[in-house]
């Protein structure tokens, strides 16, 4: 009995007596249509024939390809996780000069698709590269000679590193601001040196947060077929890819998925393990910290982000376009876009991806209110799980699987812009759900119980405490689920209504030609569409006021 | 986190929804019919160069056309998911492996009329069930810089030769194109002469690139001498970049394979619901407007007899071809695919 | 005098772990009176904030019945949210609303348009007792630990609940500001005449702020009494030992007579009983030490083991020959160095336990 004391004046999660019927009810809903396209792949996997089973088992490339995925994704993984905490650390916690700019600036990756990263990278970095070409035209043909050329392994572990990396620096930003300073005072006067007490004492009180951001990272990776494919790194997708587009073959793709799937519902499983066991010490209160002095070597880190993630890239696309300005080939009036043709696709991608961040938060809210507050109970993680194992599948299958639905059951819907929202809804569902988890559980429940013993009911309690709070996270959330869709390329091809292009595709037509130059504009201009949308994000000028 | 709620940025993100969402529900939906018939295309063949065609049809014969372009591969999977109910009538692709694949499946229907007729039965499904439009074949593209005419090699087996070792690129071998290449290969040379020669292809340091384009570019700025690709990306590389390059035709000798020559075409899919409007379609295609359009656009061979190609393209009947009728070489694809899983590549 | 008014009754209230191995709490039966102070003491972990949160009714108890103002509100029948019951609540961590001043915490729950001069009469007032007037503007993260609290016991104060729970008020603050804080407590609870319910593992706070405590151990109520009683007669050994500073020697009990190795006592007992072994509990402050002298046997000597020095007051730690510790106090003017033999004398007659429980003496 006493071992079981210590636990006894933990406040018990489970509400009383309330059961969360309605939220039990609509998570369910949600969770199974959005994971419909996922277990029809499961199901043709499943029902698959046999010998494929056998034909893929005999194949020697796909374990060259597990492992290559295996070790990109933990590399990728982990190099985020350092580079987001670090950065998260120095603006957050440091008096790193021009704080206040490079906190917008270090999410500007969000903004740019990997693949256009890829394609900068690529372009840039090598001995025929742009920077070669620039090293020449300047005279310095030795320096051209060695610039090295970033491919393979190494280039696909950059560009995701930098082009992930924001996940988990938003997410570990917000924590740290919610992080009980009062603990950590106690513990820096305790004489802990700095690298010790972050280590053993700020790291796991951010812990859930990482663990949420680690999770879409991994996953994304394992994911991603574009960035892979451009930097010449074959992983586990190359196969998925290759059966599908190859063979036309549905049912192989879909027995290759199958892994995809089980290997994601493994990382959850991971996720929630991490997650599960640390019992979080928020306070409401904090006294002002006195932020740490900072080294120049902390600035030259962001410098260096800044940089490579978004500077380098934006900047080949502006002398991509300049050249194509300077140089007009006949190319520009087959492959390029006219300005008002640019803004009217941007206009799709705005509303599309408007409308299913919107409706991701709306989705994502119930189920992630449900998954922290009555963690304890059967089916609340279940339907988290649902509804996020499809995340690591390609998004062309998500989008074949969903079209097929749509034919079959609600034609109406068949190429309609509702269906590309669906189909937003359904890859990008994860990130709504990730992020409001994370920012939920830095709202102590506490919290809420106060405000019911103040005669509060349970929707007032949500709409005075609860929502306004969350406010920031809802902030991300919409950000993160809008920027993927607006950059998003298999599922809107494949599922737009005729005339209904958006960005991302103009780029693809002229891109996937090599006709960068032609699609340097609606880069940039994707680029330029997402930017007001980091006023969302960070709130810093407005806390900078309240804080004495 | 916890900190004030910026009421502001609150209000703003809530307009910002309302207005996506009505946005949304308010787009228009389908195109309806109007007078002078249907017709909704599937194009795996990017919307620059086949547009200005489908303008072309559609001020001459008034028929509205959705034009519903994407990835090849995507969009042929969408036709084999749709039967039996097609939403698509015509699908358009760039590789006419996929159009056999879809026949071979069972999803398209015949149609053959005086106009397809007169292109070789080379380039067209003996049955019917599709046809090509436009020519592209394997070339070898060289910088001048690099290489003089003299070198080249006269048969592209000679690749595999150590003096062209790390000079060569192309593309990777499971793209459509160089796919069905290697299935030539294999059907006039046998499983094991192309065994042999895709494993030195390894050994011989051929740099593989992630598509014609990417190879087309190496060769233009001297990153290699040499290059296997599709025959237009010369007059392409040349046009934008003014790169010096040159284009060479191997294996023209009286007994070599001479080049393969590959089409994009198109197929009415069974059961479409405009079958009119599509077949006046698929005679378009074969058409002298539309051909020339597809000699000019990008540099392709037209397949009808009699019409001339751009300027600086080499014209389809001065080459010796390799004698395989496409159909046999979608028929083909599949084996190569289990052919490469088997080496090991 | 009338019969005292019974605000909360607590009838064999159960609540079992999540697993169901084993009961949290109860079954506990306790009464609370309106106007008084009840403080609920007890070390870690024996289930006294599950009491209190099952008062509050924001965990719902297995078994039992709890019945609020002789209205139930929880049993095997009935519910009642905690929002709708009358009852205030102040966290431990206060839980002040962030995102909220200082007014509109307190204020919180309350439209000012609804409410009446007399209600807002009452809040301005809270505003005074508890110094707050000018933090109004504040938000929480501005404030001191104390002044937080305050905030937090103005705000659940607003409401003039019937009942006030407190969930250890006192524990985050600096170690020097409780005692003040506990007066002041105190005092501006009865100028409200409001009824309280403390909860709290510190026992000195127990005995300043209790009209009556209720200690419990693993869930049972072991005692329900006056500080005083608790203190002087506690009911069991472990009640004993977590309210005072006792210590327990053995002792031997027969029919009339108390061995222990402190002395003999004369007793009388009420029933016959058979010989058997006892606890003894000895208060520090009855010892008597002096210095040895020659003729008395080694059996009373104690050595002194420790001596530590508290200002007023000296305690040693004592050894009996028989190996066994217990603790003196004494007032410094006599002192004795470590090492030292000393007689020890048990002035009165102690308490005796048997089986933990408080054994009656005739």
């Amino acid at each position: 009995m006493s071992s079981k004391a210590a636990l006894f004046d933990s406040p018990k999660k489970i509400r009383p007596g309330f059961v969360p019927w309605l939220l039990l009810i609509f998570s369910a809903l949600v969770a199974l249509a959005l994971a419909a396209p996922m277990l029809f792949i499961v199901y043709q996997g499943l029902t698959a024939d046999p010998s494929i089973w056998q034909r893929l088992w005999r194949l020697g490339r796909l374990q060259t390809l597990f492992i290559n995925t295996f070790i990109l994704t933990l590399i990728v993984t982990t190099g985020t996780l350092f580079l987001g905490v670090a950065l998260a650390w120095l603006t957050e916690r440091t008096n790193v000069p021009g704080k206040r700019w490079w906190t917008p600036l270090l999410s500007l990756p969000l903004l740019i698709p990997g693949y256009l990263l890829a394609i900068a990278y690529e372009s840039f970095w090598s001995r025929w590269g742009l920077l070669a070409e620039v090293l020449t035209s300047w005279g310095m043909n030795d320096i051209a000679a060695i610039v090295p050329s970033i491919t393979g392994l190494l280039g696909a572990s950059i560009v995701l590193i930098l082009s992930l990396y924001p996940y988990v620096y938003l997410l570990a930003r917000a924590a740290l601001r919610g992080v009980n300073t009062a603990l950590e005072d106690t513990a820096r006067t305790c004489g802990l040196n700095p690298r010790k007490f972050f280590w053993f004492m700020t790291l796991p009180l951010i812990r859930p947060s990482l663990v949420a951001a680690a999770l879409l990272v991994a996953v994304m990776t394992m994911a991603d077929y574009a960035v892979v494919a451009r930097m010449g790194f074959p992983t586990f997708t190359n196969a998925v890819y290759s059966q599908l587009t190859t063979r036309l073959d549905r049912s192989t793709a879909s027995v290759l998925s199958l892994a995809l799937i089980v290997a994601t519902v493994l990382l959850i499983m991971f996720q929630l393990y991490l997650w599960g066991k640390g019992r979080h010490y928020y306070r409401t209160s904090r006294q002002p910290i006195a932020p740490e002095a900072s080294s120049s070597r902390g600035l030259m880190l962001i410098l260096i982000v800044v940089l490579s993630a978004f500077l380098l890239p934006v900047g080949i696309f502006l002398y991509w376009m300049v050249q194509g300005w300077l140089h007009p080939t006949q190319a520009n009036a087959i492959w390029g876009t006219g300005l008002a043709d640019l803004l009217r696709f941007a206009w799709h991608g705005l509303l599309s991806a408007g409308s299913a961040a919107t409706l991701a938060l709306a989705l994502a809210l119930p189920m992630a209110y449900l998954s922290v507050r009555y963690r304890d109970r059967k089916f609340s993680r279940g339907f988290a799980w649902l509804s996020q194992a499809g995340l690591a599948l390609p998004g062309v299958l998500v989008a074949l699987g969903l079209a097929l639905v749509l034919h079959r059951t609600l034609p109406e819907l068949y190429f309609s812009v509702a269906a590309l929202v669906i189909a937003y809804l359904i890859l990008f569902f994860p990130f709504a759900f990730q992020t409001l988890e994370s920012g939920l559980t830095q709202i102590p429940q506490s919290l809420e119980e106060a405000a019911r013993m103040l005669r509060q009911k349970t929707v007032s309690v949500w709409r005075h405490v609860t929502l306004p709070l969350l406010v920031p996270g809802l902030m991300t959330a919409w950000v993160f689920v809008f920027t993927n869709a607006l950059r998003e390329l298999p599922a809107t091809l494949l599922l737009r209504p005729p005339g209904f292009d958006t960005l991302p595709v103009r780029i693809w037509i002229a891109a996937g030609e090599g006709y960068l130059t032609q699609a340097a504009p609606a880069a940039l201009l994707l680029i330029a569409l997402s930017l007001p949308l980091l006023f969302l994000l960070d709130p810093v000028r407005t806390e900078s006021k309240r804080t004495k | 986190m916890i900190q004030p709620p910026v009421g502001r940025r609150w209000l703003t993100l809530v307009l910002v929804s309302v207005f996506c969402i009505t946005g949304v529900s308010l787009q228009p939906a389908q195109t309806s019919a109007q007078q002078g018939g249907q017709l909704i295309i599937y194009s795996g063949r990017r919307e620059p160069l086949i547009v200005p065609v489908i303008d072309l049809f559609k001020k001459a014969t008034g028929i509205q056309i959705t034009l519903k372009s994407g990835e090849d591969q995507a969009l042929a999977n969408l036709v084999l998911q749709e039967q039996p109910n097609p939403i698509g009538d015509v699908y358009l692709t760039v590789d006419s492996g996929l159009l056999e694949f879809l026949r071979i499946k069972g999803v398209l229907q015949t149609y053959t009329s005086d106009a397809i007729k007169k292109i070789p039965e080379r380039f067209r499904a003996a049955d019917g069930s599709w046809v090509g439009a436009s020519g592209r074949g394997r070339a070898m593209m060289y910088n001048t810089n690099l290489v003089k005419p003299e070198e080249l090699p006269k048969s592209v087996f000679e690749i595999i030769d150590s003096k062209w070792k790390g000079k060569v690129s192309m593309d990777n071998l499971r793209k459509e194109s160089t796919l069905a290449w290697i299935t030539s290969m294999r059907l006039a040379k046998g499983a094991a002469f192309t065994q042999n020669f895709v494993l030195k292809l390894k050994e011989n340091q051929v740099i593989f690139l992630d598509g014609g384009p990417e190879v087309r570019k190496a060769v233009g700025r001297g990153q290699v001498a040499l290059g296997l690709l599709n025959h237009y990306h010369y007059n392409i590389e040349l046009r934008d970049n003014k790169s010096p390059v040159g284009v060479h035709y191997p294996d023209q000798g009286p007994t070599d394979v001479g080049i393969l020559v590959n089409a994009a075409g198109a197929a009415i899919v069974k059961g479409a619901k405009h079958v009119a409007e599509a077949r006046k379609f698929l005679d378009f295609l074969v058409s002298a407007e539309a051909q020339k359009i597809f000699a000019e656009l990008n540099y392709e061979w037209p397949l009808l007899p009699g019409v001339a190609t751009a300027e600086g393209v080499r014209p389809l009947d001065s080459l010796k071809q390799t004698p395989v009728s496409l159909d046999k070489l979608g028929q083909e694809l599949q084996n190569t695919l289990d052919f490469l899983d088997a080496i090991g590549f | 005098m009338s019969a005292p008014n019974v605000i909360l009754q607590l009838d064999k209230v159960t609540k079992a772990y999540g697993d169901h191995s084993a009961n949290a709490l109860g079954p506990l039966s306790l009464q609370v009176i309106s106007g008084e102070f009840t403080v609920i003491v007890g070390p870690s972990g024996c289930g006294k904030t599950t009491l209190l949160r099952l008062i509050a009714g924001l965990e719902r108890p297995d078994a039992g019945t709890i019945i609020l103002n002789g209205n139930p509100v929880a049993s095997f029948s009935k519910w009642v949210a905690p929002e709708e019951r009358p009852i205030g609540m102040v966290f431990q961590d206060y839980s002040l609303f962030p995102h909220l001043t200082v007014e509109r915490n307190i204020y919180f729950g309350l439209k000012k348009k609804n409410l009446d001069s007399k209600q807002i009469q009452h809040i301005e007032n809270l505003f005074d007792l508890l110094g707050l007037k000018t933090l109004r503007s504040r938000y929480p993260h501005e404030l001191s630990g104390g002044e937080q609290q305050r905030v937090a016991v103005a705000r659940a104060l607003a409401h003039q609940p019937a009942l006030i729970l407190f969930d250890e008020p006192f524990s985050n603050l600096d170690a020097h500001l409780r005692p003040r804080m506990r007066r002041e407590l105190k005092k501006l609870l009865r100028e409200l005449k409001s009824t309280a319910l403390f909860v709290t593992h510190d026992q000195t706070e127990a005995i300043e702020l209790a009209d009556r405590m209720a200690v419990l151990r693993a869930g049972q109520l072991e005692q329900l009494d006056t500080p005083e009683l608790i203190y002087r007669c506690p009911a069991t050994r472990f009640v004993a030992k977590f309210v005072g500073e006792a210590d327990f020697i053995r002792g031997l009990l027969q029919p009339n007579l108390l061995e222990t190795e402190l002395g003999n006592f004369a007793i009388r007992t009420s029933t016959k009983l058979a010989t058997q072994e006892v606890d003894v509990m000895v208060d520090p402050r009855s010892l008597e030490l002096t210095p040895l002298s020659g003729n008395i046997s080694s059996e009373k000597q104690a050595q002194i083991v420790l001596r530590q020095f508290r200002g007023a007051e000296i305690l040693y730690a004592l050894r009996l020959p028989s190996g066994q510790e217990l603790r003196a106090i004494t007032i410094a003017s006599r002192s004795f160095s470590e090492g030292e033999f000393v007689q020890v004398k048990l002035s009165s007659l102690p308490a005796i336990y048997y089986q933990n429980k408080r054994f009656d003496l005739v």
